[in-house]
């Protein structure tokens, strides 16, 4: 006997995936995403994070939100938070607006997704594992602060961009486990990018160390099913998705 | 090793270029159909109305792709959309893809090569065809199928769907149209399923038990041109002959 449900029959979420390749985000969203939730994707135009690339990376994520709508997208994600705030975190937000009133589909960005979960889940003093180079943890601290946290230590993987998909799975468990040996009295383990392996160490973590552990591609996939109207409590991938 | 010591794709990575704005059924089916440790590395491309611009405009950026997931890692390329493949003329597409492997220093392969192997694996001579777009696509699938891979065909089946509503297709859409290109069409050898991104893996096993054909799909060549040119070569049950018996 044939399914005859069509794949997505609960919810379709949009999602344009920064980088100019996208392997484990898809791979991770299924793992995590109950049945009949799909995930329509576009990748953009990020290689090495430069200007110019994040700039086409707006545009193309504008052009690929008004397409997913179109196909009939319940939520619309727009990802990587250096391309939703390249013109400003005020002009972000407008943005978000002006396209939910344009396309009539409920619209996110990575960075609103990621500022919500944190409020949700009462997020104070962060440790942050990251999988670029060390040149980028600034980078990681000025966003947490601007999610109204604090940064008491961070680790970096040190892949280049490029090379995220080759990152084991177990460096973020392993890199999480060191911070929390330095700063024990941090709340929460912050995973910055959804384009590297994490969501199979959130739980573990959680358990271990008492505390919250905030992912990106958690917090985006939250924050779509939410905005599409699912509801459902998740087990198996940290409280935000089983408690909020 | 341990388990955890592992990378998401660690017997292969593959990359894919899409040929379409957006993707949705291609990466659920592929990780419905590929063994654990075989990864997708996608870009997709901006792929409209086809036109000959089109085309070539997303030629270049696929092979500008291809160098990109190259540089990522990628154990194969894949370029996708049989379409944009051909763009330049199907004679000299093994010449093209040999340079591009020589270049970037990855083994390269397309949509459309992975469909030549796989008709030459099943052996298939007369094909009837099943795609999910209007009847105006007709005569591109019959001198597709003539033309580039040299077979007979024998009967088009067209959906009457379109690229924006593809994600949108039920499972049975398939089966119901696999079946009457067969019923109209009894002299086929093989029903083709062409386009990788509408969902029709659950149909292929019930219309090869059903109708004693081989069933080719887009997306079933293209797992299986992928797995076999990375070396892996893994039997796979239920989703038809080719990925089963080659």
């Amino acid at each position: 006997m044939i399914r005859n449900q069509r794949y997505g029959d609960r919810a379709r979420i949009g999602y344009t995936s920064p980088p100019l390749t996208s392997e484990v985000f898809p791979y991770e969203f299924y793992k995590v995403a109950p049945d009949g939730v799909t995930l329509v994707i576009t990748t953009l135009a990020i290689t090495v994070r430069s200007k110019d690339e994040v700039d086409r990376s707006y545009d193309i994520s504008m052009k690929a939100a008004r397409e997913m709508a179109a196909a009939g997208c319940d939520a619309i994600v727009l990802g990587g938070v250096p391309i939703n705030l390249a013109r400003g975190a005020e002009n972000a937000d407008r943005v978000i607006a002006e396209l939910e009133a344009e396309l009539g589909v409920p619209v996110a960005s990575s960075a609103s997704a990621q500022k919500e979960a944190f409020a949700a889940l009462g997020c104070r003093r962060l440790v942050v594992a990251h999988p670029y180079k060390g040149e980028d943890n600034s980078r990681f601290d000025d966003y947490a602060e601007k999610f109204g946290c604090s940064v008491l230590g961070t680790r970096a993987f040190g892949s280049a961009f490029n090379r995220i998909g080759a990152i084991p799975d177990n460096a973020a468990l392993d890199m999480a486990r060191a911070l929390m040996a330095a700063h024990p009295d941090a709340d929460t383990i912050m995973f910055p990018s959804p384009h590297w392996p994490v969501i199979g160490a959130i739980e573990p973590l959680e358990k271990e160390f008492g505390v919250t552990v905030m992912s990106s591609i958690q917090a985006i996939l939250w924050r779509a099913l939410r905005l599409a109207g699912i509801k459902d409590s998740i087990p198996g991938y940290g409280r935000l998705l089983r408690e909020f | 090793m341990d388990d955890l010591d592992r990378i998401r794709g660690h017997r292969a990575r593959i990359g894919y270029t899409v040929a379409a704005v957006t993707t949705e059924v291609y990466p659920i089916d592929w990780y419905r159909v590929v063994p654990e440790g075989v990864s997708l590395m996608m870009i997709t491309l901006p792929l409209g109305t086809r036109s000959a611009d089109d085309l070539a405009r997303c030629y270049d950026i696929s092979i500008e792709a291809a160098r990109t997931m190259a540089r990522a890692g990628a154990d194969l390329v894949v370029l996708g959309g049989l379409p944009i493949n051909i763009s330049k003329g199907g004679g000299n597409l093994d010449d093209l893809m040999g340079g591009l492997a020589r270049e970037i220093g990855v083994r390269v392969s397309s949509s459309a090569a992975a469909q030549v192997h796989a008709f030459a694996a099943l052996g298939s001579r007369k094909v009837a065809v099943v795609h999910p777009f209007e009847p105006d696509q007709n005569p591109r699938h019959e001198r597709t199928i003539a033309e580039f891979f040299g077979l007979e065909p024998v009967g088009v089946h067209a959906g009457g769907s379109n690229l924006v509503a593809l994600g949108t297709l039920a499972p049975g859409r398939a089966l119901e149209w696999g079946r009457a290109a067969l019923a109209a069409h009894p002299e086929a050898d093989t029903l083709y399923f062409g386009c990788p991104h509408w969902t029709v893996v659950d149909a292929i096993q019930p219309l090869e038990d059903e109708f004693g054909v081989s069933v080719l799909t887009s997306l079933q060549a293209i797992a299986w041109e992928s797995l076999r040119q990375t070396g892996i070569e893994d039997r796979i049950s239920g989703f038809g002959r080719l990925l089963r018996e080659f």
